[in-house]
């Protein structure tokens, strides 16, 4: 008899064909109907070269993986470059939105975008956001200032210089403050990370500076024994929005309180609202998102992660041991909430060009064209 | 874990263009859930080594691993390819060792002065020994000051192609956001170095060194006898590079050329630099591992990181559970001594592994270049596309590879523009801060400044007062003095 073996050939591959179809059937369907990562690879990309913030990510994705159905294996990716705006262009245009990547916008990127910042090419307004991760930032006075502490402004020796990367929402809130107060003072940009300031207030070049919460948590110690001391914090934002004094810093004013009390009759001023704006915005500080057209249950799925992953007391235990500060997370709401409010706070004539908020903020001539 | 964090050390130290940074991002996961201190070897241990093993690839191939071995590449490599690889490598390695040796009593010495000394110096000071490093590499690498200077203006240029330091402004990059951070140092140092030695490598159709291969010449002992021999130079050059690493923010690069300027100032033949002078490999190894242990001392006595690498350690180290600080020196002088002894160990842990290497490393010496090509080719391009994973750094590589072979053949030296590019940013910050903070009284109210601003002069002018002595010597009939420098301006 003879064999056709073609035929058999043929008959063999339709099984293998239908078993090919039944198992690659929910992938292709874009995990939407019953999503599963398993033996899937998630990336989280870094917008940035930091350590810390790598260190953070790496201890967390451990935790979001738990929650993700199929514990996919994670892993941290950095894409740096543009001030942060490199990876988030990145996430937002190059990457699929298939729930395999995920990633974070840090403050100066939105700012970038609130103001029409050359390079933007992303529109929060479109992202699939899933949360928030809150930081507060302390301003801080050396020996040089020649100050007893915050409220004794008005007593500093000469003029206060203040240490900063760049002009920015920091650096205008100090000068709002310092203004209300009537000190002498002037910014100096230019500085690197933190400890190039410290080092300049240790040797008397500059008298202030500033440096995240957590950062100045983990060296308090060190930084006290250089005559380095807190002068008033950014503050937080409560449920109601308005600034409120950390509840981890309970001692230290916040710039809000400084500037009202320098300046009682300023409240409700334009300066006093850029100060609370500046506030609004540092909470910003890291929002976590998903490339837009992520299929909305995708993006359910990892909202409920991220939020479940965020608030397992075992992390935030984590956490604070290893970064000296609780671990400050907002759901997608809160973090909507807020992204939303600190982009229409920068939309006024104060912050666009010619007002006195953008020449606070921007030392060039380029940036911020005005909103269309 | 130390051995684990050595062996990576010295895998990401050996590949060009992985260097310290990957290592780092290969090895802090896992540091996250060790005991502290068993975290802390094993991160030291990993750094200490990536600049003992990026010597291999300046020394074999010509082409330096990371900036830190530019110096050592200019003498290394002539040597390698006179067939004495072995000697320079094993030189380097003692080197290293000693080194480290020399900056630890260093560190003991210095002990009741650090805090004065660290805080002595500020931005106008930090900007006087960024240029005090070009001049040095400007005048040195190569046969003529001139040349070499402008080569370095060039890498200043270059460095000047970024967002602007205060206002975050495009400068020169327009919208391309790949430029935003500045010139990628590895595509630009890799397709300098590399591509021109590869072009000529297929050129010659040969192998790198042109002797023939004689397996007793290891190096072991000529090494250890070069180091002996040449023990002052060491010792001095392990000072310069303690005391910049003492000094926060200006990194392995001024202590090598420091060093190689001293070995090149206190040499009876200084014309003999560039073309395989064991005392180029010397000291300009001594200083990159003397400056580590110097580095670690500001990063965890005041939270001040003496280079890049050791802002991220200190990154680390905080999260481990170490707080820098005053008693660091005082009351935890064990635990900071154990960290210095790490890095000791470290360096004598990875020359054995080396040594060991040696005569299978020295091998890529004698391999027939259509091996060698294809293979130098192929890693470099995968090295100077690793950190950005950009198509922009492949366009670089190559553009900048065009430019080495004119330079190498025209006889413009290439290392002060790899220089420029590296300390542009941070000459044009200090500039900018020393500016802003203090006008221009700078210039007249800082004696350190003036003591710099001395000896930076003195190295572009004592070199043409010797030629014009050697020059007024010839015109009255006596015969020049070989070893008079500079000689080729």
């Amino acid at each position: 008899m003879k064999i056709n073996i073609s035929l058999i050939s043929r008959l063999l591959l339709i099984p293998v064909f239908a078993l090919i179809a039944v198992v690659s059937w929910p992938s292709s369907s874009s995990m939407a109907a019953g999503v599963s990562f398993k033996g899937k690879t998630i990336t989280i990309w870094m917008p940035s070269k930091s350590v810390g913030i790598r260190l953070f990510l790496e201890m967390w994705s451990g935790y979001i993986s738990k929650n993700l159905p199929g514990n996919p294996k994670m892993i941290v990716k950095g894409k740096p470059g543009g001030g942060g705006l490199v990876g988030v262009n990145f996430l937002y245009n190059a990457v699929k939105p298939d729930g395999l990547a995920m990633g974070y916008a840090a403050t100066p990127a939105m700012i970038g975008y609130a103001t029409n910042a050359r390079g933007v090419k992303f529109d929060p307004n479109k992202m699939s956001v899933l949360g928030i991760q809150r930081q507060n930032w302390v301003a801080l006075y050396g020996k040089a200032a020649g100050i007893k502490g915050p409220f004794d402004v008005k007593n500093a020796s000469g003029e206060l210089t203040f240490a900063a990367r760049t002009k920015n929402h920091l650096t205008m809130a100090t000068t709002l403050v310092m203004d209300a107060a009537g000190v002498k003072f002037r910014v100096i940009e230019g500085f690197g990370p933190p400890s190039t300031m410290f080092q300049a207030m240790g040797s008397g070049e500059v008298k202030m500076a500033y440096t995240s919460l957590p950062g100045y948590v983990r060296v308090t110690d060190n930084l006290n024994s250089l005559q380095i001391y807190p002068f008033y914090q950014y503050g937080d934002i409560d449920d109601k929005g308005n600034v409120t004094r950390d509840k981890n810093f309970p001692n230290v004013p916040t710039a809000v309180e400084l500037y009202e009390k320098f300046n009682p009759k300023g409240i409700g001023s334009d300066d006093h609202k850029a100060v609370k704006t500046a506030v609004r915005i540092v909470a910003v500080n890291r929002t976590f998102w998903l490339p837009p057209k992520t299929d909305q249950k995708i993006v359910d799925i990892w909202r409920h992660a991220v939020e479940t992953a965020a608030n397992d007391p075992e992390l935030r235990s984590k956490y604070r041991k290893k970064f000296g500060a609780p671990f400050k997370f907002g759901n997608w709401k809160q973090a909507l909430k807020t992204i939303k409010s600190s982009i229409a706070a920068l939309d006024t004539p104060y912050f666009q060009p010619g007002g006195k908020g953008f020449k606070l903020m921007y030392r060039g001539k380029k940036k911020g064209k005005k909103k269309k | 874990m130390m051995m684990v964090g050595i062996l990576v050390g010295m895998f990401v130290g050996l590949v060009p263009g992985l260097g310290g940074l990957v290592g780092f991002a290969l090895l802090i996961p896992f540091s996250l859930s060790m005991e502290p201190l068993v975290g802390l070897a094993f991160l030291l241990a990993m750094s200490a080594v990536t600049t003992q093993t990026d010597t291999i690839p300046a020394v074999i191939l010509g082409v330096p691993g990371t900036a830190a071995a530019m110096a050592t590449s200019l003498d290394g490599y002539p040597l390698a390819k006179k067939g004495q690889a072995g000697r320079a490598l094993c030189a380097s390695y003692y080197a290293s060792i000693f080194g480290t040796l020399v900056a630890t009593a260093l560190f003991l010495l210095f002990l009741p002065i650090l805090r004065a000394v660290i805080f002595a110096f500020g931005q106008p000071e930090f900007f006087m020994l960024v240029m005090l490093g070009l001049i040095l590499a400007g005048s040195l690498a190569g046969n003529s000051l001139s040349r070499g200077l402008i080569m370095a203006g060039f890498g200043l240029l270059l460095s000047t192609v970024t967002l602007e330091t205060s206002t975050g402004e495009p400068r020169f990059a327009g919208d391309i956001i790949y430029l935003w951070e500045g010139v990628p140092l590895l595509p630009v140092i890799l397709g300098i170095f590399a591509i021109p030695e590869v072009i000529d490598l297929a050129r010659r159709q040969s192998s790198i060194s042109k002797t023939s291969y004689d397996t007793r010449v290891s190096g072991l002992w000529w090494g250890l006898r070069d180091c002996l021999e040449n023990w002052w130079l060491i010792i001095k050059a392990s000072t310069l590079g303690t005391i910049a690493g003492f000094i926060p923010g200006l990194g392995g690069q001024v202590a090598e050329w420091m060093a190689y300027g001293t070995a090149v100032a206190s040499d009876e033949n200084p014309k003999s630099f560039g073309k395989g002078n064991i005392r180029g490999v010397i000291a300009p190894e001594a200083g990159t591992a003397a400056q580590k242990p110097g580095a670690l001392i500001p990063t965890i006595t005041f939270g001040i990181p003496g280079n890049g690498g050791m802002a991220i350690l200190l990154g680390v180290f905080m999260i481990l559970g170490l707080r820098p600080g005053p008693e660091m020196v005082t009351t935890k002088l064990d635990a900071t001594m154990m960290m210095v002894w790490v890095i000791v160990v470290a360096n004598i842990i990875a020359a054995i592994l080396a040594l060991f290497l040696q005569k299978w490393l020295i091998l890529l010496c004698y391999l027939r270049s259509t091996i060698m090509v294809p293979l130098v080719l192929g890693t470099m391009l995968v090295g100077a596309t690793m950190a950005n994973q950009s198509f922009g750094d492949v366009v670089l590589f190559f553009l900048f590879g065009v430019f080495g072979y004119v330079f190498k053949h025209a006889d413009w030296p290439r290392v002060p523009l790899i220089m420029g590019l590296i300390m542009g940013k941070l000459a044009e910050q200090y500039l900018f801060l020393s500016t802003n903070l203090h006008g221009f009284k700078w210039l007249t109210d800082r004696p350190i400044v003036w003591v710099i601003g001395a000896v930076t002069i003195a190295v572009v002018v004592v070199p043409a007062i010797k030629r014009y002595r050697k020059a007024n010597l010839a015109d009255d009939g006596q015969p020049a003095n070989q070893s008079v420098s500079g000689e080729d301006d």
